[in-house]
Parts: structure tokens; sequence; C-alpha cells
């Protein structure tokens, strides 16, 4: 089976697990820890990008998560603009934002990202809070209006489900064929050896930008949603514990594979309502986590799952004379 | 405006600036011994703090013995965060490792928490609360403390760099890991211990403001921000670089939150940071010296 036609085949049974959910259970509460989830995946999608395929750390994240959920806040309760225009604008405008602070910033080499992303980041949490005739302060901006497909409103967790994880396939569906044509291989070898890259005529830092600027879009798009799905959005819901929290999706879940991601945020969903009461314990995992899978098991969970699912298959298909070798690059 | 206010910004500028100026040194002295920044760097303030009060409040230690012993105690910290956390992975790439600091980050600030509990802590000022008059403007002893001590570890620190051979085996070794290798430096301990004086240097900037900021479990972060920010600004991996970054950063947010506003004292830092990171790569003193080193 060729690798793409993998991950069409995942994208549907993907599809396929998350729509028998809701026939499972149609407890709102579990719905929402789901919902939280699907919104998680298309925030870490980007970020899984930026990080396991362009070997840039962002720590502005949460900032584009927030962005996009002000925009929309802000389009739909201050000029009455339509939910739909809101949730389709915040992405266009998160993204722009990123690919201008990104072009300047990525013709650097190495961390310098990291270090703009982060100041970037706090910047973003002060004017939130700051600017309280459009963001409502640190009080937030209450009453956003939920999305409507004509009369049917996404007002609760189980309508609003459908919504989410179709935008989250679609996400991830542009995350994957990105990273099967010139584009990832580009990544890759910017990842890899940005001098050899760039040696061979490759453009390398308006690759990493555009990387940047959709990594954001989709974040944003993941803050819009937020937005609509509550309602209500604050300062608090984007603060430095959300921005770790993304990264140790993409870490744990795998960062060199698109869909670690998945994985990653029903995981670290779960764990957080599991350990609702506990935040201090929570963040412990968090740290615990990024040092030994970093250490340990740079693959991730999905680079678990896959070696497993190799060996199993292995097994049970003994391999045809004229396989494929391994995509050395995806391995390691 | 009258000078009294600008005097009084330029006081707490300079004070908050040496500060930052610690805390940048640490992330610079890493920064040049192993090309990685701590992103746990600010955690070791927070711990230099509570580790003090801790000596003095539960232990009854006298001032003078606890805040040498709290520097240690987290300098050996972070010498051992460095021989268990980073040294066994060095085939990793950079990317991963600066992502295990962050790790490492999270783990001390949430231990903080389980340790120290959420609320914040107090220090009493090193000398007394009753400020001094300079030309219509005040400084408390606290300040005269922070400056004062921040100069000597300062002096002490560039002596330590220039004149001992433990030094320039450190330098050597920023310069150029392999040569210094081959040469016989033990390249491995000198980023051992560049992360235990880069800890400590923290834990002195922790120590140092935690009479007047307090001591909270999320004061690392603050502190780390704040010492990066002046280390980018400064130029990150040059000593001087750090000191004069620091300083700007702190007379910025001063100024800044005097004549502007003071809701934007830290996004108009920040934004600077930003501005530098995209006109001046190497931050002030690396366009200067023209050495510009990419982080």
């Amino acid at each position: 089976m060729t690798p793409r036609r993998k991950d069409y085949l995942g994208l549907l049974v993907l599809l396929g697990v998350m729509s028998v959910v809701p026939l499972i259970t149609d407890q709102p509460y579990q719905l929402n820890l789901f919902v939280m989830a699907g919104i998680y995946t298309i925030i870490c999608v980007g970020l899984n990008l930026l990080i396991g395929y362009a070997g840039q750390m962002s720590l502005g994240q949460a900032a584009f998560y927030g962005i996009g959920a002000y925009t929309t806040a802000i389009l739909t309760t201050k000029f009455g603009a339509p939910a739909w225009l809101g949730l389709s604008l915040a992405p266009i405008i998160t993204g722009a934002l990123a690919y201008l602070i990104g072009t300047p910033i990525l013709r650097l080499r190495g961390l310098s990202l990291a270090m703009a992303s982060f100041a970037f980041g706090e910047i973003m949490l002060i004017l939130f809070a700051e600017q309280t005739q459009w963001t409502g302060g640190v009080m937030g901006t209450r009453s956003i209006p939920k999305i409507a497909l004509g009369t049917f409103e996404l007002d609760t967790p189980g309508r609003f489900y459908y919504l989410v994880w179709i935008l989250a396939v679609f996400v991830l569906w542009i995350a994957l064929n990105l990273v099967r044509t010139r584009v990832g291989r580009v990544l890759r070898a910017v990842r890899d050896n940005e001098d050899a890259a760039s040696s061979l005529g490759v453009d390398t830092a308006s690759f990493k930008v555009a990387i940047f600027a959709l990594s954001a879009a989709f974040a944003g798009l993941g803050g819009a949603l937020y937005a609509h799905y509550l309602s209500f959005v604050s300062p608090d819901s984007f603060n430095f514990f959300v921005n770790i929290m993304v990264i140790v999706i993409v870490i744990v879940g795998g960062m060199r594979q698109v869909w670690g991601v998945v994985l990653g945020a029903l995981l670290m969903v779960w764990l957080g309502e599991f350990l609702r009461q506990y935040k201090e314990l929570n963040m412990v995992i968090y740290g615990l986590a990024l040092i030994l899978m970093v250490a340990f098991m740079p693959g991730g969970l999905f680079g678990v799952v896959e070696q497993l699912v190799g060996r199993v298959s292995r097994i049970v298909l003994p391999p045809s004379p004229n396989a494929e070798p391994p995509n050395e690059s995806e391995a390691t | 405006m009258a000078t009294e206010y600008l005097l009084q910004f330029f006081i707490s500028g300079i004070t908050n600036g040496s500060i930052y100026a610690l805390i940048a040194i640490g992330f610079s002295i890493t920064f040049s011994a192993t090309k990685l920044i701590n992103f746990a760097q600010g955690e070791f303030g927070m711990l230099g703090g509570f580790i003090t009060v801790t000596l003095l409040k539960q232990l009854g230690l006298p001032l003078i013995v606890a805040v040498p012993v709290a520097i240690c105690l987290v300098a050996l910290l972070g010498g051992l965060m460095e021989r268990v956390t980073l040294r066994p992975f060095r085939q990793a790439s950079h990317l991963q490792l600066v992502t295990i600091t962050l790790g490492s980050g999270v783990l001390l600030k949430a231990l903080a928490v389980i340790v120290w509990g959420k609320d914040a802590t107090f220090l009493a000022a090193f000398s007394g609360e009753e400020p001094l008059e300079i030309a219509g403007a005040t400084i408390t002893p606290q300040a005269l403390w922070i400056i004062g001590t921040a100069l000597v570890a300062v002096i002490l620190l560039a002596l330590f760099y220039a004149r001992t051979a433990w030094g320039k085996a450190t330098q050597a070794t920023a310069m150029n890991p392999q040569a210094a290798d081959l040469v016989g430096i033990p390249v491995e301990t000198v980023s051992t211990v560049s992360f235990a004086v880069a800890a400590g240097m923290g834990a002195l900037a922790g120590i140092l403001i935690a009479p007047i900021t307090a001591v909270h479990f999320n004061t690392g972060t603050f502190l780390g921000l704040k010492g990066f920010a002046a280390a980018s600004l400064g130029g990150l991996g040059s000593f001087p670089g750090a000191i004069i970054g620091g300083l700007v950063l702190g007379l910025l947010e001063a100024f800044g939150a005097g004549l502007i506003s003071s809701g934007y004292k830290n996004a108009i830092a920040l934004t600077v940071v930003i501005l530098v990171l995209m006109l001046r790569p190497g931050g002030i003193v690396g366009s200067i010296l023209g050495n510009v080193e990419e982080a």
C-alpha cells in the first residue's frame, strides 16, 4: 500500500471511529471532552508540522489560538458579523499575522523563532488583558454567538462535535498531503541540514515562514471554534499552561508523524479531566512527559504504535520479495 | 516632567535591570557552553527565593548563611540537571534538548507548588525598609543591595573567566568544543559547571528580588522571560551583552511604565526584543563587535 493510500485509509478510519462515538455515549460531559480533543487536534496539527517537520520550536502557539478566538469574538460581538464569517476570517487573519512576524524572524537559523514567538505570545496575553474595550480585559468577552446551519444551532456538545471533527479531519488531510509533496521533503531537509538544503538552491526561509503561517492559521481556526463553542473567551484560556499543553500533545503523540497529534490530544484532554483537582500533578506529568518522551521515545506514542503494528503485520503477512524499502526519513 | 521623576525611573530601571542582567548571564553562560537555551533558567531564581525563605524560617539560619547555602543548593541542582537530563542525550537534536529543558522548567515549577504551595512567600528586606534620598528621588536599601551585589557578582565572574585556568577552558570550549577537547579540556565537565554557575546566578537574582516582588511558584516564568529578553537584547552568548541587555531592558521598562503606561510595561520591553531579533539578530553587543552568533 502506498503511503498516500495509507493516509486516506487512516482518515476514513478516523472519520468512522469519530462518527460512532456519539452513538456510544450521548452524555454531554464526555462529548465535551471529545470536542476539546478535536479543537486541540486542530491547534496542534500545525505545531506538529513546525516542530516535527521543519524543526522549529514555537512557544507562541497559545497566542495564535487566542488571536483566532478573539478575532471571531470581536467580529461577532462588536461588529455583528455572522458566526460563520468570524470562523472563516479567524484563521486567515491569524495566519497573515504569523506570516508578517515570521518573515524577518525565520531568515535566522536555529532557535530564534522560539525566542521571538515566546515574546510575541506574552505580548498578546498582555494585549488580551489590557485592550478592555475590544477584549473585555481579564473578565473576557461573553455571549459570542453560536454557529448555526440555517436554524439549526450548534449549541450542545453533541451538535458541535461533528463540526469540530469534520474540520479536524480536513486539517489533517491538508497536513498529510503537504508532507507527501515537495513542501514536506523540503521541510525535512531543512530540519536535517538547513545549510545543505539551501546550498541546493532551496529558499529554506520561505518554506519555514509558510509552515509557520499555516500552523498559526490552524491554531486560529481552533481558537475560533473554541470561542463559538463556549461563547466566552478570556486571557486565561491562552496562558502558559496551554502553551505547554500543546507542545506536550505534539511531543507525546509523536512529532514525526501528523497522526500522533490525534493520539496526543485525546490523551492529554482526558488526562487533564482526570487530574482536574490536581493541576500541580498534571504539570508534573507534563514536565516528566517532555523530558522522558524526548529522551527515550522521540517518536512519541504514535511511533510505538507504528512499530507494534509493523511487527504484528510482519508476522501475519510475511513481506513480499519486491516490497518497498522502508522510508528512511519517516523512520528516523 | 520633573527631573526627580526621571531620576526615580532611572533608579528603578537600574535596579530591575541588575536582576535581569544576572539571569541573562545565566542564559549566556549555558548558551556559550552548550549552544542551548535553558528554558528552566528562570525557575532557578524561584527556587533560590523559596529555599532562602525556608532556610530562614524553618531552620532559623541567619541571612548571611542562608543565602550562600541556597545559591549552592540551586547551583548543584543546575549541574545535576545537565548531568541527568542533557548529557546522556547529547546525540539528540538541539530542538529536542531545548524541549527537555522546557520540561525541566515545568517540572520544577510543579514541584515548587507541591512543596511550597500556591501562596506567595515574603522575604524581609536585607537591611530595613528606610528609603534613602538622592537628589529628590528615593532609593530603598534593598535596591542598593541588588545593584551592589549584582556588580560584585559580575566582577567576580568576569575575573573568573578572564584570569583562572578554568575560566579560560570555558571560553575555549565556547569558541570551539572539538578543539578544546583535543587540547585536553574536559569539555563535558565544563558544560556541567556552566549549568551550575548559571543556576547559581539565577538563584542569586531570585533571592535579591524576593523582598521586592515576593516569591511565588510563577516567579520563575517572569524571571526567565525577562532574563531571556535581556540576553537576546544584548546578544545571546555574550557576557557584556547580557549585562548591557539587562540594564537596557530594565531602563526601557521603567521609562516605558512611567512615561507611557504601566499596564504595557512588559509589552514595551518584549516588543523591543522582537524588533532586535528582526533587525539586529546578534543583539546590541553582537552587532557592535560584529561577531553575530546565531542562536
